[in-house]
């Protein structure tokens, strides 16, 4: 006993200094950095006066009526979604100060977003569609500080303590470091991009012009971003489909009793620990033409001509999809694998005591018992689908081949992550467009995760 | 378990201090640069005339890097290293982001900073490269790795079609005539096209400036911002023309993507086609592989649009950029390094050993003498074709802001053409419409 007391202080001293020496080895290797962190750091708190001013300045020359409307918008959208989600139906008094707190807080809250559009779409001369959206928007700024202040109300009306932390002081200091890291590389940078949608800019040029939602109205008209628009769901549709269809069967097939199965299933999931960029080459290689691709090379030998695969719109589509499917089939299969081991074994015995054939079997049984796969799978399958391509697009179509005369129509295998990424790198491009297009890219794909939780996962069974 | 905290944050609070302060006395100038690949030569030659220029000066520290290997990319990383104030002190841009440069503010204009005795010996250097970077009557930056693109054709194919295998094809109507005779033998040559070019509008930037026509307005965007693209001109229509003849007709034929001038030639060394038009900076590497494939290589000039198309070629390459943000100290030390790079000495062994041209007529005449263009006649093709370049607005070559988009709809106007056969002039008009937004949009940032 004494013997285990002194091993266990004996490692846990050696855990802290190991742990203290990891640490400063960090410090002292990272000083400068940090210090240019630190630096930093101060330089934006020394700007905050300024900020604070010019902010001041803003409402100060306001005219009156884009300071009343969205405060007004605020305080009735706060008041009314307050009443709906947090009122207190049997203390009347309660409801009503809740309501008022509410609206209150709405009326503030929307100010966020409305002050970061300088409240430009409430100008006089905004067309409609602006101001239109502007509405929208301060309405959904006004939930912003009302969600955490929610929480707090039914707090205070659930009675006893249990389950909350005893001593916040301490809660906070724990999260600090996660808040701050999450603060300073997430939350900032999105907040400037967002800031930077609002602008005209065109990287490295360090001029700036606000423009409102100018960015935002010339996506609507762009006919080349309604084409990548277009795209993108194709593909994505595409590679989800495809994907997972053959990844259950390819998956059903190596989970048979053969020999060397795991070489097999090795081999199958292999293509997964490629990059996109790899994939890309790899079907350079065999897709490209004037000859010199594998692909082109045979057919020419045995027909005497190729498809334009790279140049023809269709054709350049499905190799894309082709090239995206094959690189995420390993990972797909990796999961069906895994899943259709967890697959007990009695059930499907038992149903094919009862007569079920091997189809009955698959559909009645497997299917069900692998839907939380399969929702998983689906959810990361579209998220690669919309940003994963990007490697394969840019080794083998640059976007292209182009729709109409000089691409007037966009490019066939212009998605929205490839034309994102090449209006904000490419020197001299619009920036701000490109920011625009990056906001409009999280809030497609952010609603469509939440669309999958809220529809599909009701469908998916967890077992009991 | 506090002790030990408490020593380790007190020997913490020590090394804040023990750190030594920056050494004050030499000057540190540092220089980024593409050539740092793996098996890449050139840096190794870039870093020994470094070396060559410490050994001279040895208050000066040069710290050659290359942090990426690409243009686009050292582009993008020293700019945005710019915008926090850290930027390298020499950075090299590729020719198409010369107004990009001058507009972003971040880089001296050479001419502020070199002594007159420096700016004096930019006599002996080619006129048409210095033009290429002087914008507004001033040169911005000094230039330094020259390419332009040359006609290689396959010898063998040329015998075997009927052709005179040492008479390469001058013009595009040329081109025609050697086309129709080798698509005739197509079967038994075993190739796909006649020709492959690699889609990209450097070629025909190099054509408008053949034909002595500018490519956008305000003297090539040289005497003020360009506001408007010259693609509908009758240059540009009888370019794309040509484009259209050649598809139609099955004569030509491309890898697919856009801008890859290797898997150009690869298809040309891998005989499946008969011509093609690539970069003088492949050129060593062509000739290497034409031994090993099996067949005699022809170079040849740059095809002409007509025959009285002779007003030269424009500069390709990149130029070397001095950052505002270097102390005064440091951008002389910078002028001092760049003018010792690109001296006649220098010169000589650049192009010796990365098969980039010559940019110093001095240099060129000492290569001559030493009968380094008779051991490589195929050098001196192209450097005659550059040296015959006038230097006048149309061959100094547009410098445009957003070039690379101004650029890409070109080659998407080009691919339309070639691809889905869109009439040229539609396919121009289009593209005019589409560079002239994508300029105004530029101004109004620039301008306001």
């Amino acid at each position: 006993m004494d013997s285990e007391l002194r091993f266990e202080r004996f490692w846990t001293r050696a855990g802290a200094v190991i742990a203290a020496a990891l640490i400063g080895y960090f410090v002292v290797s990272e000083l400068s950095g940090l210090l240019r962190l630190l630096e930093w750091l101060g330089q934006g708190i020394a700007t905050l006066p300024s900020a604070l001013s010019v902010l001041l300045a803003h409402y100060a020359s306001l005219p009156l009526s884009a300071l009343i409307l969205p405060v007004c918008i605020g305080g009735v959208v706060g008041g009314i979604s307050t009443a709906l989600v947090a009122g207190d139906a049997r203390h009347a008094a309660a409801h009503r100060r809740n309501i008022v707190i509410g609206a209150g807080m709405g009326a503030l809250s929307g100010q966020i977003l409305t002050a970061a559009l300088r409240h430009c779409t409430y100008a006089l001369e905004a067309p409609l569609g602006e101001t239109v959206a502007g509405v929208i928007l301060t309405s959904v700024s006004a939930l912003i500080l009302l969600l955490p202040i929610w929480t707090l109300m039914r707090r205070r009306r659930s009675e006893g303590t249990s389950g909350y932390f005893r001593r916040p002081l301490l809660a906070y200091g724990l999260l600090a470091p996660t808040l701050l890291s999450l603060g300073l590389f997430l939350y900032f940078p999105a907040a400037q991009m967002v800031a930077l949608s609002l602008n005209l800019r065109r990287f490295p040029l360090p001029q700036e012009r606000f423009v409102c939602l100018g960015n935002y109205s010339a996506l609507t008209v762009d006919p080349i971003y309604q084409t990548s628009l277009l795209t993108t769901v194709f593909i994505t549709v595409a590679v989800v489909l495809i994907s997972l269809a053959l990844s259950l069967g390819i998956a059903v097939l190596a989970s048979q009793k053969i020999r060397y199965a795991v070489v097999y299933r090795v081999i199958l999931i292999s293509p997964f620990a490629l990059s996109p960029i790899v994939t890309g080459v790899l079907f350079l290689a065999l897709f490209r033409e004037g000859g010199t691709g594998i692909l082109s090379f045979l057919a020419l030998q045995i027909f005497g001509s190729a498809p334009s695969w790279l140049r023809d719109p269709t054709l350049a589509r499905w190799v894309i999809i082709g090239a995206s499917v094959w690189n995420i089939l390993g990972f797909n299969i990796l999961f069906y694998i895994a899943g259709l081991q967890n697959v007990p074994k009695d059930l499907l015995e038992a149903a094919q005591i009862d007569g079920a054939t091997a189809i009955q079997r698959f559909a009645r049984i497997t299917f069900p018992l692998l839907s939380p796969y399969t929702f998983f799978l689906l959810i990361t399958n579209v998220t690669y689908a919309f940003y994963g391509v990007y490697g394969a697009i840019d080794t083998l179509t640059q976007g292209g081949p182009p729709i109409g005369a000089a691409g007037q129509f966009g490019g066939a295998t212009n998605v929205l992550i490839y034309k994102l990424y090449e209006d904000g790198f490419s020197p001299g491009s619009p920036l701000g467009l490109a920011a625009a297009q990056a906001v409009v890219l999280f809030v497609v794909v952010a609603g469509l995760t939440f669309l999958q939780f809220q529809f599909v996962e009701r469908r998916v069974t967890y077992g009991e | 378990m506090s002790r030990i905290l408490r020593i380790i944050v007190l020997l913490l609070t020590l090394s804040l201090f023990v750190l030594p302060a920056a050494a004050q006395e030499p000057v540190t100038i540092s220089f980024v640069h593409i050539f740092g690949g793996e098996n890449d030569t050139r840096g190794a030659v870039v870093q020994g005339i470094a070396d060559a220029f410490m050994a001279e000066n040895p208050n000066v520290i040069v710290e050659v890097s290359s942090p990426s290997l690409d243009y686009t990319e050292l582009f993008n990383n020293s700019l945005l290293a710019a915008e926090q104030g850290n930027s390298p002190t020499i950075v090299q841009i590729e020719e198409g982001l010369t107004q990009l440069a001058a507009d972003s503010g971040y880089f001296t204009p050479i001419a502020q900073i070199a002594s007159a005795e420096q700016l004096a010996s930019l006599d002996d250097m080619l006129d048409v490269v210095v033009a290429y970077y002087t914008i507004g009557g001033e040169l911005y930056s000094v230039p330094w790795n020259a390419s332009n693109p040359v006609l290689y054709y396959n010898k063998d194919m040329f015998t075997a079609a009927g052709l005179d295998p040492e008479v390469a094809p001058q013009t595009f109507d040329d081109i025609l005539a050697a086309c129709a005779a080798i698509d005739a033998v197509k079967t038994e040559l075993e190739i796909t096209s006649c020709m492959n070019i690699p889609m990209t509008a450097w070629l025909v930037e190099q054509w408008m400036a053949m034909q002595n026509a500018e490519l956008v307005n305000n003297g090539n965007g040289r005497t003020e911002r360009t506001t408007e693209v010259y693609f509908e001109s009758p240059e540009m229509v009888e370019i794309a023309e040509w484009y259209a003849l050649m598809a139609s007709s099955g004569y030509l034929t491309y890898s697919g993507t856009p801008n890859d001038l290797n898997a150009e030639g690869t298809t040309f060394l891998g005989k499946q086609t008969a011509i093609t038009i690539n970069s003088t900076a492949g050129l060593t590497l062509i000739q290497r592989f034409s031994t090993l494939q099996g067949f005699e290589l022809g170079v040849a000039r740059m095809p002409l649009p007509d025959a009285d198309a002779t007003n030269g070629v424009t500069m390709g390459g990149a130029s070397l950029w001095v950052s505002s943000s270097a102390t005064p100290e440091q951008a002389q030390a910078a002028s001092d390094f760049l003018f010792f790079l690109t001296n006649t000495a220098n010169d000589q062994v650049w192009h010796q050993n990365s098969g980039y041209f010559p940019i110093r007529a001095s240099s060129i005449d000492a290569l001559t003498e030493a009968g380094w263009f008779e051991t490589n006649p195929n050098f001196a093709i192209a450097i005659d074709q550059l040296r015959e370049s006038v230097g006048n607005i149309a061959n100094a070559g547009a410098v445009v802001g957003p070039s690379t988009e101004v650029r890409g709809i070109l080659v998407e106007a080009l691919q339309s053409i070639v691809d889905s056969g869109t009439a040229p002039a539609e396919a121009l008009a289009v593209a005019k419409q589409r560079a002239d937004a994508v300029l105004a949009d530029y101004n109004a940032v620039v301008g306001g």
